[in-house]
């Protein structure tokens, strides 16, 4: 309506401004009052049902809140999980230890790492199970283990107030004025869609940069990582987004498999360009060209990509037709290496053109009601780092033991309470990029939670009476603490916030106005999270040199898998787990030093390299090849993977030395007469892998990029030599 | 219908399953409703749904407190 002038013109200006309003802040204030109204929904219900502390119930629903009723559902999900698992857990401790205090701490202190090993190795909302199965135990366990004869009762109230404030928390969000996701991840496909198309043409056209295709590729990432998370938080909210749910993955998968594809195509393409190979890439442009729309007639919706599809399918199935005329046109007087890469451009172009027409029908598909995924959907592949999560398991075992010691050193009566602060916060940000910045801000949070609970517990409360006045005095204090979450650039503060004024508010059936309680709670979630910090910032810091070496040598060390990975879905493992480890990397990378381009870099020739040994490992399972061909096609993928394990001088050399007696192989293969079509296309596929691998290896620059992980000196003059 | 049932030793609420139970039923429900399509008539699908278990698990508890 407003996209006519007409309307524009006829809408008064403070409509526009009301549109505006409503489209950024009225969102903030609507999420404000419904997370508001289910906390004290939540504490009013565990007033009138009775249980022993209502205020973990209204603590509950601040912690799952989110703006977006699938977030909030998933995180539900997730946490009754948890909550059930650290119940169990908790039963078990204390059924074997609650004699010995000093046993039981400790075995609480290894549960609370493994939980938290959980929580790094999976890092989406799964990780949220775990971390409430490492918090819920302590949250049983330590008033359980002073008095170990109530244990069952004690559980049975924790986990009755969580449940509560989850589904208070659940039922808010998604009945008052929800806010679905599924909107949000329709836009997102569409403009992602979109985008590569406009990515695509730029590419074939030769009009795209280094630096832009560089950043695009960082938008690709992120894109992938951020629209699985939408996916998978999708899944709870309606069954819409579950019968999609196949098809959304297979979109995803469709859509790093084009990033990629056309990645290797523009390579290719500009090494024909820069050894001026004009003719050929002339032709191979005006091909490639063909497969996409105009300009300005982009397919906006899913339904509008249905033509779109159907060329393409046209368009590759008269590909290899067309790639033989115009290589035969070539063929008079063009040398072995130009004609060596012209085939190896047109196969990467052929398996662009397959995995576009795969990523548009995967697209299409979404429209139509009803249909299933064209072809099985491979399940996102994450990496997970072990010696990170490991690490993240050390440090929350070590924090517990320490403040442990201090309670039990000091027979502290609120050392429970800091056991516990410390114990979420290990978990919480087990697989945060900077826990560093994030601790900094609920601590802030802290602060201010401390002085809101203070204020509103003993000043204002003890003037009241009964629940309607109690919840009127609560409430401005609630809406701060909410509104700073609503704000991204406050949101850490916000949580800190709603946590420590949710946990040290004393509201209880019995009223009592505590202030040594109030104190001593308060101290003692400020020293979990002190303790918390300390451990992130002395225990293998998680942005130190070291660990950030280590993951970047994993990101070379991924075409190990390549090489020696079971090969049924293997391609799909290794470009996602690549690109799942490659955003890890960028999200804590050095953005002005230049790291984050320097990490793409290396990725993009990991990326290459492992489709290539792939393609090569296929060709060598040919029938048609002696055992001594085969042989010699194992020997060369060992011996990549001995250069990708630590590039030197000389294992490049072998490495180049097994790719020229593979090729060799390869060609006498092709020429025999009798190889049957699907064959002979492995074959050249294989062919092709092996020009790309010698391509790469012999590629300076490339060399310096993929070592620079394993010699710092190296890395520096690989940056200089970058810039 | 009995009011408590017995699980290894512990009494627990009748409620407590058949909230489960209705759960599960209603998941089923929903996915079938999704798949054919149901939703796009109806004006507040989330709120259809919670009314929908409530319906089911207010029947449930009626047959056990009759």
């Amino acid at each position: 309506m407003s996209a006519t002038p007409f309307a524009a013109q006829a809408a008064p200006a403070w409509r526009v401004k009301w549109h505006d309003w409503a489209a950024s802040e009225g969102l903030a204030w609507i999420f404000v009052a419904k997370t508001t109204f289910a906390a004290l929904l939540a504490l009013w219900i565990a007033f009138r049902l009775g249980f022993d502390s209502p205020r973990s119930s209204m603590l509950t629903v601040f912690i799952v809140a989110q703006p977006q009723t699938g977030v909030v559902l998933a995180k539900s999900f997730y946490r009754i999980l948890g909550t059930a698992a650290g119940c169990l857990a908790t039963f078990v401790l204390v059924g074997l230890f609650a004699q010995q205090r000093e046993l039981f701490l400790a075995a609480m202190a290894l549960w609370v790492g493994l939980c938290t090993v959980g929580a790094a190795l999976f890092r989406n909302f799964r990780a949220y199970a775990f971390v409430l199965a490492g918090y819920t135990a302590c949250l049983i366990g330590f008033p359980a283990a002073l008095h170990p004869e109530s244990v069952f009762s004690i559980a049975v109230f924790r986990v009755s107030e969580v449940m509560l404030g989850i589904l208070c928390a659940g039922l808010v969000a998604d009945l008052v004025l929800p806010r679905q996701l599924g909107v949000g991840l329709v836009t997102m496909v569409r403009g992602s869609y979109r985008e590569f198309l406009g990515f695509v043409t730029g590419a074939l056209r030769g009009r795209l940069d280094h630096d832009s295709m560089e950043r695009s590729h960082d938008h690709f990432v992120a894109n992938v990582i951020a629209f699985e998370a939408q996916r998978d938080a999708a899944y709870f909210e309606s069954p819409d987004a579950r019968v999609r749910s196949d098809r959304l993955r297979l979109l995803n998968a469709g859509y790093m498999a084009s990033t990629t594809s056309i990645h290797m195509l523009h390579q290719m393409m500009q090494r024909l360009r820069r050894r001026r190979c004009q003719r050929a890439l002339d032709r191979l442009a005006a091909l490639a060209l063909e497969l996409m729309p105009e300009e300005g007639v982009m397919p906006a919706t899913a339904a509008e990509a249905a033509p779109l599809a159907q060329r393409l399918a046209a368009f590759h199935a008269g590909l290899p037709r067309r790639i033989a005329a115009a290589r035969a046109t070539l063929e008079d007087d063009a040398d072995k290496e130009e004609l060596l890469d012209f085939d190896s451009a047109a196969d990467l172009l052929l398996r662009f053109a397959e995995e576009m027409l795969d990523y548009t029908r995967s697209y299409v598909a979404l429209a139509l009601p009803g249909t299933r995924a064209h072809r099985p959907a491979p399940s996102y592949v994450a990496h997970a780092d072990w010696i990170t999560a490991l690490l993240s398991g050390a440090r929350a075992t070590v924090a517990l033991l320490s403040v442990s010691a201090f309670w039990i050193a000091s027979a502290w009566p609120s050392g429970a309470g800091a056991a516990t602060i410390a114990c979420v916060f290990c978990c919480l940000f087990a697989a945060a990029p900077s826990p560093l910045l994030a601790l900094r801000g609920i601590s802030i949070g802290f602060l201010w939670g401390f002085a809101a609970a203070f204020v509103c517990g003993l000043m204002v409360l003890p003037q009241l009476d009964g629940f309607p006045l109690l919840a009127a005095a609560m409430t401005p204090f609630i809406m701060i603490g909410v509104k700073l979450v609503a704000n991204p650039a406050t949101a850490g503060i916000g949580a800190g916030y709603n946590i420590m004024f949710g946990s040290t508010i004393g509201v209880e059936n019995v009223t009592r106005f505590d202030a040594p309680g109030l104190l001593n709670d308060g101290f003692a979630a400020l020293l979990g999270a002190a303790v918390a910090t300390l451990v992130f910032a002395l225990l293998v810091p998680v942005g130190s040199r070291r660990l950030r070496l280590h993951l970047v040598r994993s990101l070379r060390r991924r075409t190990l898998l390549a090489c020696f990975g079971r090969m049924s879905g293997l391609r799909h493992r290794f470009e996602n787990s690549t690109r799942d480890l490659l955003g890890q990397l960028l999200a804590g990378a050095d953005r002005v030093g230049g790291e984050d381009r320097q990490l793409l870099g290396r990725a993009l020739s990991v990326l290459e390299a492992g489709h290539a040994i792939i393609d090569l490992r296929e060709a060598s399972v040919i029938g048609t090849l002696g055992v001594g061909s085969r042989a010699a096609l194992h020997a060369c993928v060992r011996a990549l993977a001995r250069l990708f394990e630590k590039p030197t001088q000389r294992r490049r050399e072998q490495a180049l030395e097994g790719v020229a007696r593979a090729t060799g192989r390869i060609e006498a293969a092709l020429e025999a007469a009798d190889v049957d079509p699907a064959e002979r296309a492995a074959l050249n596929r294989g062919r092709v892998g092996l020009h790309l691998l010698r391509t790469l290896l012999l590629d300076d620059g490339t060399f310096l990029t993929l070592s620079a992980a394993d010699n710092p000196v190296t890395a520096v003059s690989g940056a200089i030599h970058d810039a | 219908m009995t009011r408590e049932i017995a699980l290894f030793g512990f009494f627990m609420p009748t409620l407590l399953p058949l909230f489960v139970l209705a759960f599960a039923l209603q998941w089923g429900i929903d996915s079938a409703l999704g798949r054919l399509g149901f939703y796009v008539h109806v004006w507040h699908p989330s709120l259809f749904r919670f009314s929908l278990f409530v319906c089911l698990f207010g029947a449930m508890g009626l047959a056990v407190y009759h």
